[in-house]
């Protein structure tokens, strides 16, 4: 068993997400340029730390040479000690989930809905009817242009979580928005959903059943009118 | 109604790893743990679901009583989530969103092995769906429409051949 498998498993990961409902879904992956981007800002946490390191070796060493008792240099030096393994164990499992993070992704779209799974410790997989998306917006920093990505946002009606009300929540995840994060085709599938949205019959809030039977009773209603007006004229 | 439909209507309490999963994540909170455990305690034991043609509602608490209920065809969104205990207790809590303006989801369905079953369930009657669905013969409301109007036509026709012969 590789580490790979070993580590969904203990993880409990569920595989592939089923497809949502509609046609067979178009499926996207995150481009492998964002897990580059990954890469690059979990290492930049990581040289802090080793910056914060040693700077923990040169602070023991001087305090080694000053007039402090043994035990308490012996027991600054356990802790350095503690501080490297412990250092190492998170390298390897920092690693392991910025790494599966990339690969357990999966941006699933059919003629109805989309489906989108992501998460390693905590996994969401988040539905949205593709009848109630309000709005697409294409996002893309500076690093992220660099390196050609981008995040598509698809929004649905209601709640823009305020800052303090996301404080408030346990996953720091709004709850109306879907996105496609580090795709490298970020306007091809904003076309889609668009494509998607408009051939939607009943887009956006309102009652989607009430337009059709207003009509058919309006209809029925004139009928009846013009019955009785050629009744009371023969 | 069909199977799937009894099924999930029969659902009413959840399962009992929603309480061992609510025991461990209180001693997450550490020597504190007694006073979350308390609230899940009654908040697992008063736990009801009820699913029914329209809609579910849900309830809990024994000092401060809630109780939510949605009808299925507001539902905008539907988000599956797992932190990893609960992957281990082969659970997951089915977070249901409507458009209102609240940030939280309007209603966290716990405890439910079946949740994908349910998930589905769900969607299958949600607005945007449900709707798209009943109308798939596309053409039949259509033809009705024009039906209704082809005979309000033929109607006024006899009403000016009546005027007309006066």
């Amino acid at each position: 068993m590789s580490w790979r498998d070993s580590a969904l498993h203990f993880l409990r990961v569920p595989p592939t997400p089923e497809p949502p409902p509609g046609s067979p879904p178009q499926v996207f992956r995150a481009a492998p340029n964002f897990f580059k981007l990954r890469l690059i800002r979990w290492g930049l946490t990581q040289l802090l730390a080793v910056a914060g390191l040693l700077w923990a070796i040169a602070f023991v060493g001087w305090v080694g040479s000053t007039k402090t008792p043994r035990a308490i240099v012996w027991l600054l030096t356990a802790g350095e000690i503690f501080a490297w393994v412990a250092f190492t164990a998170e390298v390897v499992l920092g690693w392991i989930l910025v790494r599966l993070d990339y690969e357990m992704r999966w941006y699933m779209l059919s003629d109805r809905a989309i489906r989108i799974r992501e998460g390693i410790a905590t996994v969401r997989e988040k539905t949205i009817a593709l009848a109630n998306v309000q709005n697409i917006a294409i996002r893309q920093g500076p690093l992220q242009r660099l390196l050609g990505i981008a995040d598509v946002e698809v929004k649905t009606a209601g709640g823009g979580g305020t800052s303090a009300e996301m404080n408030g929540k346990k996953h720091g995840e709004p709850m109306h928005v879907a996105y496609f994060r580090g795709v490298d085709n970020a306007a091809e599938i904003r076309d889609l959903v668009r494509e998607g949205v408009r051939v939607q019959r009943n887009a956006g809030l309102g009652d989607p059943d009430e337009q059709e039977d207003d009509s058919m009773v309006a209809a029925a209603e004139l009928l009846r009118e013009a019955r009785a007006l050629r009744e009371a004229t023969t | 109604m069909s199977s799937l439909d009894l099924r999930i209507f029969a659902i009413h309490r959840p399962s009992p790893a929603l309480f061992r999963y609510y025991v461990l994540s209180s001693f997450l909170v550490g020597p504190l743990f007694f006073i979350p455990l308390i609230y899940f305690y009654f908040r697992y034991h008063t736990m009801r679901y009820d699913f029914d043609e329209e809609g579910i509602s849900m309830r809990w608490g024994i000092l401060f009583r809630r109780e939510i209920t949605l009808t299925y065809a507001r539902i905008q969104d539907i988000h599956l989530t797992s932190n990893i205990i609960e992957r281990w207790l082969r659970l997951a809590r089915i977070q249901i969103q409507t458009a209102s303006a609240s940030a939280a989801a309007e209603m966290t369905i716990e405890g439910l092995h079946e949740f994908e079953t349910v998930r589905d369930f769900l969607y299958t009657k949600m607005r945007g769906v449900r709707a798209a669905t009943s109308h798939q013969p596309t053409a039949t409301p259509q033809n009705d429409l024009a039906a209704a109007l082809r005979d309000v036509a033929s109607e006024l026709r006899a009403v000016r051949e009546a005027l007309e012969k006066r």
